[in-house]
């Protein structure tokens, strides 16, 4: 099989035992890789528990759907039907990487990590970039399955070679470190095999099961989305060391099918991204270009999405940015180095040519809590990858909260105190960084916090404030990344229909309304007007099918991908595997693994009513690039439902998980039916 | 059909914007911090409109205009079809796709072209605004 290694590495914590196994060309075929491969991982290793769980007497009916469930998150007991707990030994935690993942190809060795997600109940998935999916692939791994419980901390270190040596490390000593000095502390032991290791490591934040804490790799590559971080936390993994084998690389463990196709895609690729204006502009701006690109259609959320305009968008902006920039950065083989390197001092704490925060960050943390002073938010950012913390959670759930508290929602759910340490709170920068702290160890009020916004909110409800849900940005219990979908109608129908919460990189619907990706040779057109509704139930379907494999399976990055459409997706995967795809097969992938993952949503407890936005972001500015603005939500769910081909539950019809392959799914999803 | 009939019909609705924006308490000194001298190349009909806020200003403006061509050496060049532009100053046009698809042409230092996006966002208003004020309301989209 070219262009992978054909092998996964399967962990047992609790025996300590590893083991590989071979990746079925039928499977890489189907699933391509990324989150598709782990989405077929994780239901082959969960189903046979699920299986006996639905056939036992003892079985619960199902909940019937809930529009009143909190924050959109699921109803999700975590024993039903032998489902493993998010944070139990049987969750599989996988790491996998795509065919493309380590090839010279551009922006296209991006690597993801899954498991049954703590923070929302359903799949939870976070891609990432970096070089630790090129370095895995170089070590003879397409992906690792890791299961059970360590007795006491460990790591796992991976040095490649036929044989691998492979081995659970101790980390007793290593608990408690930071990501930063985790990284710094194993590249020390770990720098006698004369290539660089690789790591991906968690901080305090995972180690205390954070619902949104992250996983961090090389300090700045964050797999930061569905709380992944607190699944290794409860596996006391606390890192993966991996060193690739000379010789086993591009030219020998996952030689592609035709390195000379891949050679000249690679030319006329970097010199696309030369020209082309947008990945100019993100290799020279980075990601902040968001901030003001967003600032003029009023895609930035503002105290907690509820203001339409801000004056100090040019404080946190590209302009601002430009002050503190010391140099960027990139990952594997990509030639448009988004990332930024910062030089700044706020707070008491100085960055010193540090990783300085992306948009999402600044977005989250800046002016959605009201923080104008960009050093400052830039050390808050550094500080949550130190903590390994999500910041898009983080901020959503501290806006939720500020708010919350202010209006009183939060008396006689937390203690007196800790209800005033989140009064007034709005701008305090100071205060900020205490309380990304406080969560990420779980002290003070930042135990309640550590559990997520929609959490917060149901005990609010149950103590008597029902109207705190309606201040949540979560969909299904995902807190919203900072695009408002009041700013761009297809983030409306995008959020509500993701697959894992809200988000904006489940699918094409950003690049297609934000970046300029298009691909019409699949009917992927993006729409002239952002704030138009029209047309884009139907597009999101388009979207999510080709993002399935486009961003999460052939795991291209969805910032510098943009210049690449359908054909160019089709040309390097049929380069490096010689599968021979053809679009239509592509798009049945795509399918595939929407389903997949919509399934195993639906086996916790996901059913139609969790497609829907939260209040708060339904409500309608009178001010602003969005003033006025109404998506119509409604009229997008029913195209996208029609083309989906959901039943009234919302669940997958039978025959379309059939012509997929995913008959066993269909007899867990449909029985009885 | 083309919103503007000819040059002199451009010059008098965006050339005049620009104009009446120079003096502007809010758009003006945040354009002149940028120290920039920024060209817009308009085709469809063709036009050159040259912001300079490089040089120092004529008394009581922030930085100054100059319409058609000019022996200033431009920081920024925006190069778009006239309409698009005309629809650009009404909101009505995502600006990443527009850069995507080749639709407006920017050179130079992309960096310093955004971090003008924040102080041109008044504009947005200001434009039909200014449109009708001068018996232009013909052109609103």
């Amino acid at each position: 099989m070219k262009g992978y290694c054909g092998v996964i590495l399967k962990v047992d914590l609790t025996t300590g035992t590893v083991e590989e196994n071979p990746l079925r060309p039928e499977a890489a075929r189907a699933y391509v890789g990324g989150s598709g491969l782990a989405a077929h991982l994780f239901f082959e290793t969960v189903a046979p528990a699920i299986e006996a769980g639905a056939s036992s007497p003892e079985r619960p009916p199902a909940p019937a759907p809930d529009p009143s469930r909190p924050g959109g998150l699921p109803e999700n007991d975590p024993a039903r039907f032998g489902h493993p707990d998010p944070l139990g030994p049987d969750n599989p935690l996988i790491v996998a990487t795509g065919p493309l993942t380590g090839t010279r190809l551009p922006c296209a060795s991006r690597w993801t990590v899954a498991a049954r997600s703590p923070l929302t109940g359903i799949w939870g998935e976070a891609n990432v970039g970096g070089f630790f999916g090129a370095e895995l692939k170089a070590a003879g791994y397409d992906a690792l399955v890791v299961t059970g419980r360590a007795e006491r901390p460990v790591y796992l270190l991976i040095e490649g070679g036929r044989p691998a040596r492979v081995s659970l490390e101790p980390a007793d000593g290593l608990w408690s470190l930071d990501t930063y000095a985790i990284h710094d502390a194993l590249l020390e032991r770990h720098a006698d095999g004369g290539r660089r290791p690789r790591v991906m490591a968690i901080g305090p934040a995972g180690e205390n099961l954070v619902r949104f804490a992250a996983v961090v790799h090389d300090k700045h590559h964050v797999a930061g989305r569905t709380g992944l971080g607190a699944v290794m936390g409860s596996k006391r993994l606390k890192a993966v060391v991996v060193r690739g084998a000379a010789g086993q690389g591009e030219d020998a463990a996952f030689r592609p099918a035709d390195p000379e196709a891949v050679r000249e895609l690679a030319a006329s690729f970097v010199a696309r991204a030369k020209e082309q204006m947008v990945i100019r502009s993100l290799g020279e701006a980075g990601t902040i270009m968001g901030m003001d690109f967003g600032a003029l259609i009023g895609d930035v959320p503002i105290r907690n999405w509820s203001r339409g305009a801000w004056d100090r968008f040019d404080r946190v902006g590209v302009g601002a940015y430009a002050e503190v920039l010391t140099g960027t950065g990139t990952c594997h083989a990509c030639p448009v180095a988004c990332k930024r390197k910062v030089t700044t001092e706020a707070l008491g704490r100085r960055l010193e040519n540090a990783p300085g925060a992306e948009y999402e960050t600044l977005g989250c943390l800046g002016p959605n809590l009201l923080i104008a002073d960009l050093p400052a938010v830039l050390v808050a950012g550094e500080l949550s990858n130190r903590l390994g913390l999500d910041t898009i959670s983080a901020g959503g759930t501290l806006g939720f909260a500020y708010e919350a508290a202010d209006r009183g929602l939060l008396d006689g759910v937390l203690e007196p105190g800790e209800a005033d340490r989140l009064r007034d709170a709005w701008g305090d920068a100071e205060r900020l960084v205490a309380l990304l702290e406080d969560i990420a160890h779980r002290r003070g009020v930042g135990d309640a916090l550590a559990e997520g916004s929609a959490r917060l909110a149901a005990r609010a409800g149950a103590a008597g404030h029902p109207e705190a849900l309606d201040l949540l940005s979560t969909v299904k219990g995902l807190e919203a990344p900072a695009h408002d979908p009041r700013a761009a109608h297809g983030m409306a129908v995008a959020y509500a229909t993701s697959l894992r919460g809200a988000c904006h990189m489940n699918g094409l619907m950003y690049g297609l309304e934000h970046a300029g990706f298009a691909a019409p040779e699949v009917g992927a057109v993006p729409a002239e007007l952002q704030q138009s509704s029209e047309g884009k139930g139907r597009l999101q379907k388009v979207a999510q099918d080709l993002g399935a494999v486009f961003g999460q399976s052939a795991v291209i990055c969805q910032l510098g991908g943009n210049m690449y459409n359908a054909d160019d997706l089709l040309a390097m995967l049929n380069a490096v595997t010689g599968f021979g795809y053809t679009l239509e097969e592509l798009m049945e992938c795509g399918e595939r693994i929407v389903v997949l993952k919509r399934g195993l949503g639906n086996l916790y407890g996901l059913g139609a009513a969790d497609d829907r936005l939260p209040a708060r972001l339904r409500e309608v500015f009178d001010e602003g690039g969005a003033a006025g603005s109404v998506p119509d939500l409604e009229g997008m769910l029913a195209e996208w439902r029609e083309a989906r081909s959901l039943d009234e539950r919302g669940v997958p019809r039978r025959e379309v998980l059939e012509r997929v392959g995913l008959g066993r799914l269909a007899d867990l999803l449909h029985a009885g039916c | 059909m083309a919103y503007f009939k000819d040059a002199q019909e451009l010059y008098e609705c965006i050339g005049g914007f620009f104009k009446s924006v120079t003096s502007h308490p809010d758009m003006g000194p945040k354009i002149q911090d940028s120290h920039l001298i920024i060209q817009f190349v308009y085709s469809d009909p063709d036009a050159v409109i040259t912001v300079d806020a490089k040089n120092p200003p004529p008394e009581g403006h922030y930085f100054r205009i100059i319409e058609g061509p000019t022996d200033l050496s431009p920081d920024v060049k925006m190069s778009m079809a006239a309409d698009v532009a005309h629809r650009f100053w009404f909101g009505k046009v995502n600006l990443v796709q527009a850069l995507a698809k080749g639709e407006m042409k920017a050179q130079g230092p992309i960096p310093a072209i955004l971090k003008l996006l924040p102080a041109i966002k008044p504009a947005y208003e200001a434009y039909p605004e200014y449109l009708k004020s001068i018996g232009k309301a013909d052109k609103l989209i």
